[in-house]
């Protein structure tokens, strides 16, 4: 019912993030419109880590796990990288027309709109984000 | 996960750019090098075919909203072809859907490009 992968902060790891998803939903026999969202949650959270989470340039590893549960989809990510509370995060203003708005914050809102719960832990050494998609 | 872009031109400075596959935080940058060559004063209307696109996330939009903003300064524009349900919900999760011009079949988009056609030929005239 669970599968975890360590990815390394680089942005090619994301064809390999999309594959893990990919096979997990097969296997556990999501619909495909589930496994979509998985797929573009887990993107969009991991990119944000590699894009904004280090300011060294060093090799880090991100750790995601997916739990197939009865009612819901958890989805969790863990990372040692600088503290960002993504649940906490200002919501970007979507009456704004989108030439005069930031495009910042557009991934994180994504997450949002699709996850039903989101947590957020500071750990000594990193973030902690557990996010659930209810199945019904 | 790949991604495979082709630009046709349609007419002076029209060009119809299909992008196929997945446009992700991998693939994107890839496509915006595609994009921006097109991205000059000379370019009046690029449209999106996104009939074969198959996955979209913030960072392929990013690069639509790009090409939009850089026509738009110079006068150009930026319309859509063939949004697949995935694709579109996306659009819609980030409300993007009521500022952008869609054609919703090959068909509208060749009415539309004929009477362009027309109007320039009628100003020739």
């Amino acid at each position: 019912m669970k599968t975890e992968f360590k990815l390394k902060n680089d942005l090619v790891e994301i064809e390999r993030l999309a594959g893990r998803v990919l096979s997990f939903g097969r296997e556990h026999d999501l619909p495909d419109e589930l496994v979509w969202e998985i797929r573009l949650v887990l993107e969009e959270v991991v990119t944000n880590i590699i894009a904004h989470g280090y300011a060294d340039r060093a090799a880090h590893a991100i750790e995601v796990s997916i739990v197939n549960s009865e009612n819901d989809i958890t989805l969790s990510v863990r990372d040692d990288a600088q503290p960002f509370n993504l649940p906490e995060h200002p919501q970007p203003d979507l009456e704004i027309p989108l030439e005069e708005r930031g495009i910042g914050g557009m991934g994180v809102h994504i997450v949002r709109e699709i996850m039903d719960e989101i947590d957020y832990k500071r750990e000594a050494d990193g973030n902690v984000v557990v996010m659930r998609r209810y199945k019904y | 996960m790949t991604m495979n872009v082709t630009s046709e031109q349609k007419a002076q400075g029209i060009f119809i750019v299909t992008v196929a596959g997945s446009l992700d935080s991998n693939t994107y940058k890839e496509f915006e090098k595609k994009i921006d060559v097109l991205l000059s004063e000379a370019t009046e209307l690029i449209v999106f075919n996104l009939e074969f696109l198959t996955y979209l996330s913030s960072a392929g939009v990013r690069v639509f909203l790009k090409a939009r903003k850089v026509l738009k300064n110079s006068g150009g524009q930026v319309k859509f072809l063939n949004l697949q349900p995935q694709i579109k919900r996306v659009f819609e999760i980030i409300n993007a859907i009521p500022s952008m011009q869609i054609f919703e079949s090959t068909e509208e988009l060749d009415r539309y490009l004929d009477a362009q056609m027309k109007k320039v030929i009628e100003g020739e005239d």
